[in-house]
Parts: C-alpha cells; structure tokens; sequence
C-alpha cells in the first residue's frame, strides 16, 4: 500500500512554520528574510552620518534640529533565499521500506513548502548514481510547488548514490544564497561529508536529515541471517553479509549506530551544519514542530 | 564387579546421535532477510569482534553438551548397572604356598616346599579342568602373586612357573613367611568374587583357621629337627665362655641325645704364634620343644632345669682369644641348615692412636680410655701417649698410626697414614690446608661457639653450649668444612679426603669448658666413629635382617661362601658418609672386604648369617590363621546407575540450556 503524507491537511498545518534561516546570507531582492544588510523595508536599523552622494531625502530633519547634524536612517533589508534539498533516491531509501520513502519525500515536501509559503524559491535535486536530477526546476508560488510535489509521490528508489559525487556535480548550487538540506540515511560508503565540505564552501546554510525506519534503529534480526543489502547487485555482492545475531551483536548494533549518529553530528558541528535524525514511525508532525523548532531551522 | 547394561537393546537411541549430526549439517544455517543497508551491521562487526573466539567455543559445548544428553538418554535408557559377584558362578581358587625356610625341611629327598608345589599343580589341573580360575600366591617375607586368575586357556603360564619352582627350589626363602600378608592379598579377588575358596600349604598348624581358608598341611609325619637356635661367646675372668642354645623338634616327647660339637679355630694366639684348634663336645638330651642351653666355660656349673655346663678345663680347651668357632650337631635331621653356626669377632683388628702433647691433661686421657671401651667390641684400640716439652725434644711421631692427636705443638710434616686431630695447633704444617693468622689475648669473657654445617662429626653435640676464652685465628682452604665457629672465627674444621682427614680445633681445652661438658667425649666419638667405624656391629645376623656396614675406604666388596662376589659398593664423590644396607637372603658365611684409604692393606670380615631361629621349628603351632575381610556387598548384587546418569543427564540439560541462553543474549 503506498503511503503518503502529502494532503491539504498536512499543508495547512505547515503554514504555521517558517524557515529561520542565518542573516548572513546574500539572497535575492524580493524575499521575506531579513538579512543583515541595509534596504529599503519600512523596519529602523540604525542611524549613520551623511556622506557625501547619499539620497537626502534619507536624512534625518528631526535628529538635525536636534543635533545640527546630517545623519541617514537606516533600514533592514529581506531578501528571498533559494533552499535546495538534496534527496536520496538510492534503494536503501525506500526500496525495502516505503514508509522510509514517504517520510523521506514528505519531509522535502514540508520543507519546500516552508520555503514557497515564506516567498522563497525551492528546488528539489534528486539524487541517483553520482548526479542530481532537478526534475521541476526553481519552484516559486505555490502553484508550482504543488504540482512538483504531484510527481514527488511517484518518485521511485532505485540503485545506489554517492552523496558527494552527486552534491558537488551539481552545477547550479548558488552561492551564499540559502538553504541545502540533504535528506538521507546517510548508510554509504560514499563520502557524504565532500558534499557539506562543498555546500559550506559555497557559503549555503546546510541541513542533514538523516531519515532511519524503526527497524534500522532497533533491528528485529536474531539468529543466523543473510543479510541482502537492498543496493546489492546480488546474492554475491560484498555488501551482503552472513552474521549470527546474538543479543550481544545486537548491542554491539545499537552501539555501533549510535556512534554513527554522533559521527555525524559532531561532523555537523564542525563545519556550522545542522543536523537531524529522524525516525519514520515518529508523526511528521511532530518531527517538524519539534526537531525543527530545536535546531532552528523553524520558526 | 563387572559393569553392564540390563537392557542393551536401549542403546539403539545412540541412532539419535548420527540424526542430530544431520540435523546440524542440514539445518538452514542462514535465513535471508533484506535490509535497507547493511552498513551498520557492518561497523558493529568491529565492536563484537573480540567476543568471536568465545562464541565459537561455545558452539562447540552447545553441540558436545547436546551429543553427552542423547548419550546419556540412551544410557538410561539402556539401565546401566554394575554387576557384584559376577564370578560367582565361576570357582574361583586361591592357593596361598608358605615359603618360610622350615619349607626346606623334607624327607626322602622331597622338602616341603616341593611338596607344596606339587599339590598346587594338581589342584590347579582340577580347578581349571572344572573351568575354575586359578591365583597363586608365593608367600615370603612380602608376599606376591605368582598368577592371578588363571583359567585353563593359559593354564601353560602358571604351570611354567611351578614346574620351574619344582625343578628349582631357590624359589623358597630362608626367611620368615607373612601368611597375613598372604591372606590380606586374597581379599582383592574375595572383594569380587566372595565365595573364591582359598588353599594355604604350610607346614604350620593353627588351632583356629577361619572357615573361608582351608589349610592344607605339607609336613610329612616322620620330619624332624634338631638346631642351634642361637650362640655366643663372652669373656668371663679373662677367659671366654660360650653358650649354645639347641632344640629338638618332631621327636613326639623322646628325649634325643644330642651331641654339640664345639670347635674353636686360632685359640689363644699371639703375636709369635698363630693359636691352636680346640674341640670340645656335649651331649645333651632334647626333648621335643624345649629349648636346651649348653654353657662351655672353664669351671664348668651346676646344671639346672634347661641349662647343662660344661667345664673347658676338662676338655683341655681353655682359651682367651679366638678366631672363629664353630658349633655343630652331626644329626641327619630333616632341616639341615640350623646344624651349624659360627661364632666371629674374636680377633679384633687394632686401632693404635697417638696422643703427643707438651702437657698432656686429663681430659683427653680419660675420653681415650672411654672411647677404647666403646669400641672394644670392633677394635682392640691401643693408645700411645707421647709428652713433649723440656729441652730434649724427642723427634714427632709422624707414622705408624691409624689416629694421631696433636695437642699445642704439631709436626712440621703432618702424618699421611692415619686422621688427624689437632688441637690447639702452634704453627702451620706443610700441605695441611691451614694457616694461623694471629693469637689474640685471653678474652676477659667468655665467648660460645655457634654451630655452621652439619655433620656426623657435630652429631648429637650442642655447639652452643662451648664457650672459649682464648683462641687462634685461621684462614683455610676449601677443602675444609667448617663445623663451628666463634663469631667469624673457625672454631673447628674437618677435612674429609681420600687421603687427607684432618681435624682442627685452633683452641686449648685449658682455655674451654668443652673438656668439662659431655660434649668433648661425644665430638671425640663422632671423630673417632666417622673417620675409623667398625664395619659392622655384631657378627651374626639372620636371614632377612638388613644390616649397615659403615666400611672405613672406599669400597666394600662383598662374598659369599664360596668366594663368589655379591656385590662392590663405593662411596659417592660428595656423600658425607658411607653406609652400605645389605641385607642376605641366605644363611652362611659372608665376608665383607675393604681397603683402607692411607695404604693398600685389605680388611677382612665375616658374618655369619642364619635361618631364622623360629624358623626350626619345623612342628610349630600357631593360635590363629588371619581371616580375609570379605568386603560386604548388598543383597542385591546388581546396583543400577540409572539415578547416577539421570543426575548427569539433569546437569547436562541444564547446562545445555544455560548455553543457549547466553547464545542468545
């Protein structure tokens, strides 16, 4: 049966949210987002003296009766900021468990609508093999948006991705101009941390999301098993493995993921990245109230 | 006791064992399952590692533990038992041979021993022919089985042994017999098989013989003996008595005329002549059992009840020194190897000791006096006092004795014929290993000596109890031991070579209170008996006895009567002392030979080893027979091991079923 989040309900209980995204970032005239830079909004920044080419009618006649003084009102600026999110198409996203797909997609899906609802333009790369596919290109207006996300329902996890490869063979990232959310579960050999390493170095606000199923977090294996990677190319594929599963390798599963998880965690906070892991039998909700709220990202 | 099983058909259930075997190769060992990714199994690979090995050993538990509850459900299920008294239905012969030395006593040419055997071969011929087993114990002094169990398949091996004990009795001892020891060996086959009837061929008689033996006498009713029993010489107003000890055994309460013989070898001698030969002869009349004693001395005595004199004087043989004496009786008895005895010891070698001092005193004299009496009885010691001093100097003894003593002053060149003891020494001697170093003042106290090594020579001497006032200093090389000491100063020191033995006490007496302590004489005796022991103390043993001969070189070399060598025995390089045990098996003469370690001169002494005096008594009559413990079994001769192997069977399971669980945490 195929799951979906997407509804009007799920939307309009998004129109709640918005994206708190830095201050630092350039954008693009139009937006909804203050940034630090001076503008033309109605909203008082601070005063500065006159020099020499500024527009007079800036200047301040109160402050100069006061004060015999030429000095500039000045006013905060908002631009429109363009959130990227980067989603993982490879089979381990949704391929044995479609619930980890929907929430996967449903989550870009609520993200993107923050970003449309808050004026900003939102484009979904998907990312299969090395490259990014950007099937509806840059979404500004609603209307775009949810016919996107029409086709963002259908979307299929197929074969592996290589997380870097796909991230920095993107051509058109921007640079300084907003938001890069990466929504995996980060379980790769491939070199996920080239594609922050790359979105940091042009200047984007990054998020991770990493999405993992219940099963992922609490495995129901015990015994003898043969484990077939859902990205295996075959019986024989290295990726798939033989173990027994005792309680202790159980253990030494939860251990091991939870290091996984600080890996990447602290990884994030090294380089001013947010990050997220999620668990999909959680409501998303929930998550996006929550989670969101705690990094920041929403507000 | 025999272990089996009451119904083997159960083991059938091993079947399950190969099944489970199956079910381990073909179980599926590995269920798939498909995962999103295999990633994080992977890194937690790494945090399991270090647990593979011991999971891997306890796969290998789980299986053996799973193999040991199928076999020991195919044991319960089978009824394991043990089996007692398994033989009964077999008979099951013990046939016990009394091999003491009054076995040797026979007629017409067939001892009792032979006797014996031959009955055991033809109860063994009927036993096995009945399908009987057969056990044969040779009872000596330590009793062994010669067969056990032998049964008509190979009968040829127990035959094989008795017929070699019929064509050859040395089989049979000259000594005692231990018929409970005997008896105590039956109780292994009994302990199995309870109604095993046991045969004891003896010519003992018991009056009670419990009812499991059957004794089977092998004297025949014409054997008699007639035996010294024992015999001695002592020294009576400096002229020697000897006493003889003779029996009658077997002659149903006639008094027998027994005549003694008395023949004495090397009487009287001295230096100039080699003694005479004297005989002399009794007759004295032995009723059956009782002990006669016949006593030989010059002056005879009044006879009494069981003691018969006889004057030597009367006999013309009067002597006050010997070499050997035999004793003989001339009767055709049916034991003839208590019909001699020969009594040695009568001319003792001499010891000559050499006491030189410049001012001889009272202790040594006294102890020598004392030590010559202690020895008497191996040695005719001889003591030589020599005093030195004034303005003749009579030259230094330096040779012609086997134990010097140099008191104060000591010879330039030490002796090298005998031991030497200084004493107090006033200068060093050539090559005598030691040096004086000073001579400190008399010390206002008295300081003890503290003992260092052990050894015979300290033996029995409490060092500590030694106090010196004055004394010398010496350095000495390593070929001395160090025996006592006063602080870090040598207070007495041996040396133990082949041709070196050399006391040292670097003080006086007059500055000791050893001279005043028991402890002087014993040092003195342990000197004397470590460097001089007699070789052995006493001349006449019994068959079986162990005797310690302490030779005084080397190397003892034993001989039988014939000359024929039994043995050589030789110090070992770093043995403290040398004692030889020797124990015969045989009555005879034996000489024990030496040589001394200062010349070439070969020591010679005899023994004389007899049977044992009991042993003679070739009618004796003894009050019990020792009973076999026969170890008591339950009624029920079967006693199942199921509650054994069910108590396994239960420990198994629940350790099969602790290893699953921890399999699976």
């Amino acid at each position: 049966m195929k799951i979906s989040y997407l509804n009007d309900a799920f939307f309009s209980r998004l129109e709640t949210l918005a994206l708190n995204l830095q201050a630092n970032l350039a954008g693009f005239f139009g937006g909804k987002h203050l940034v630090k830079t001076y503008g033309q909004t109605v909203e008082f920044a601070d005063y500065r003296e006159y020099m020499l080419g500024d527009d007079i009618r800036r200047i301040d006649w109160n402050l100069f009766s006061r004060f015999e003084k030429y000095f500039l009102k000045l006013f905060t600026d908002e631009r429109q900021m363009h959130v990227q999110i980067f989603l993982d198409c490879s089979a381990s996203m949704g391929q044995e468990s479609p619930q980890k797909a929907a929430y996967a997609v449903g989550f870009a899906a609520a993200l993107g609508f923050l970003a449309v609802h808050n004026m900003d333009k939102v484009s979904f790369k998907l990312m299969k093999g090395n490259r990014c596919e950007d099937p509806f290109g840059t979404i500004v207006g609603k209307t775009t948006f949810f016919r996107a996300v029409g086709q963002l329902e259908n979307l299929e996890f197929t074969d592996d991705v290589d997380l870097g490869a796909a991230v920095t063979n993107t051509p058109d990232t921007g640079s300084n101009d907003g938001l890069s959310v990466i929504i995996s579960d980060f379980m790769t050999e491939s070199d996920w941390r080239k594609a922050v390493d790359f979105l940091r170095y042009k200047k984007r606000q990054v998020l991770l999301i990493q999405v993992l199923t219940p099963d992922e977090v609490d495995p129901a294996v015990e015994g003898r098993v043969h484990l077939l990677d859902a990205e295996s190319l075959g019986m024989e594929d290295p990726r798939n493995m033989k173990l027994r599963v005792t309680r202790g390798m159980q253990l030494a599963y939860q251990e091991a993921l939870a290091d996984f998880r600080e890996g990447l965690k602290s990884f994030c906070n090294s380089r001013e990245a947010g990050f997220l892991s999620v668990v999909c039998d959680r409501s998303i909700e929930r998550t996006l109230f929550g989670e969101l709220l705690k990094v920041g990202i929403a507000s | 006791m025999k272990f089996d099983l009451l119904l083997p058909l159960g083991l059938l259930a091993l079947l399950t064992i190969p099944v489970l075997i199956i079910i381990y190769l073909i179980k599926p060992n590995y269920q798939v399952k498909r995962v999103s990714s295999t990633y994080i199994w992977k890194l937690s690979l790494k945090y399991r590692k270090r647990r593979i090995p011991i999971n891997k050993l306890r796969n290998i538990l789980l299986f053996l533990c799973q193999l040991l509850i199928l076999t020991a459900i195919a044991l319960v299920i089978s009824r394991p038992a043990i089996f007692y008294n398994f033989n009964t239905d077999r008979s099951d012969v013990i046939a016990i041979i009394d091999s003491s030395a009054s076995m040797y006593a026979g007629s017409n040419g067939n001892t009792r021993f032979r006797r014996a055997v031959g009955d055991v071969v033809a109860l063994s011929d009927s036993v096995m022919a009945e399908g009987g087993a057969m056990s044969v114990i040779l009872a000596d002094s330590d009793p062994e089985y010669l067969a056990t169990r032998i049964d008509i398949r190979n009968r040829s091996i127990l035959m094989d042994t008795l017929q070699s004990y019929l064509d050859n009795e040395t089989a049979c001892s000259y000594g005692t017999s231990d018929i409970p020891g005997a008896i105590k060996l039956c109780e292994q086959i009994l302990s199995d098989n309870p109604a095993a009837k046991i045969y004891l061929y003896t010519d003992n008689t018991y009056l009670y013989v419990p009812p499991t033996v059957q004794v089977m006498p092998v004297a025949g009713e014409a054997e008699w003996n007639a035996a010294i029993l024992n015999a001695g010489v002592a020294l009576e107003d400096g002229f020697y008595t000897i006493t003889v000890e003779v029996a009658c055994y077997g002659q149903d309460g006639i008094a027998w005329p027994l005549e003694v013989n008395v023949q004495v070898e090397g009487a009287n001698s001295n230096l100039s002549t080699a003694g005479q030969t004297m005989t002399v002869k009794k007759t004295v009349d032995c009723t059956d059992g009782k002990k006669q004693t016949i006593i030989f001395r010059k002056g005879g005595g009044e006879d009494m009840e069981g003691f018969v004199y006889q004057d030597l004087a009367a006999s013309d043989c009067v002597f006050t020194s010997y070499q050997s004496i035999s004793v003989t009786i001339n009767e055709q008895d049916s034991f003839l190897d208590d019909n001699s005895y020969q009594i040695y010891g009568g001319r003792k070698e001499i010891v000559k000791v050499l006491y030189s001092s410049t001012t001889p005193n009272p202790f040594f004299t006294a102890a020598l006096d004392v030590l010559g009496g202690d020895f008497s009885e191996v040695w005719d010691v001889r003591i030589t006092e020599v005093k030195r001093g004034g303005s003749l100097k009579e030259p230094f003894e330096v040779s012609g004795y086997d134990f010097y003593i140099y008191e104060h002053e000591v010879p330039e060149q030490l002796p090298t014929d005998g031991v030497i003891f200084l004493v107090d020494p006033d200068k060093d001697s050539v090559g005598a290993g030691y040096s004086i170093v000073g001579r400190p003042p008399k010390n206002a106290t008295s300081l003890y000596l503290s003992a260092e090594e052990e050894h015979p020579i300290t033996k029995n001497v409490n060092t500590e109890s030694i106090t010196v006032t004055k004394f010398s200093i010496l350095t000495y090389d390593a070929s001395y031991r160090l025996l006592m000491s006063c602080d870090t100063n040598p207070m007495l020191l041996v040396r133990d070579e082949d041709t070196a033995k050399i006391v040292v006490m670097p003080f006086s007496l007059h500055y000791s209170n050893l001279g005043v302590l028991p402890e002087w004489y014993l040092m003195l005796y342990n000197i004397f008996n470590f460097f001089i022991p007699g070789t052995v103390y006493g001349n006449s043993f019994e068959v079986g006895e162990q005797v310690l001969a302490t030779p005084r070189g080397p190397e003892l070399k034993v001989f039988d009567a014939n000359r024929e060598e039994l043995g050589v025995y030789q110090r070992g390089e770093d043995a403290l002392s040398f004692v030889v045990p020797l124990t015969f098996t045989a009555p005879g003469v034996y000489t024990l030979q030496q040589s001394s370690y200062f010349d070439n001169n070969v020591s010679v002494t005899q023994i004389f080893v007899k049977t044992p005096a009991e042993e003679s008594n070739i009618w004796r009559v003894e009050d019990s027979l020792a009973e076999p413990v026969i170890e008591q079994k339950p009624d029920n001769t079967v006693r199942e091991l199921l509650l054994w192997i069910a108590v396994a069977l239960v420990a198994l399971l629940f350790l099969e079923w602790l290893l699953q669980s921890r399999d699976n945490k």
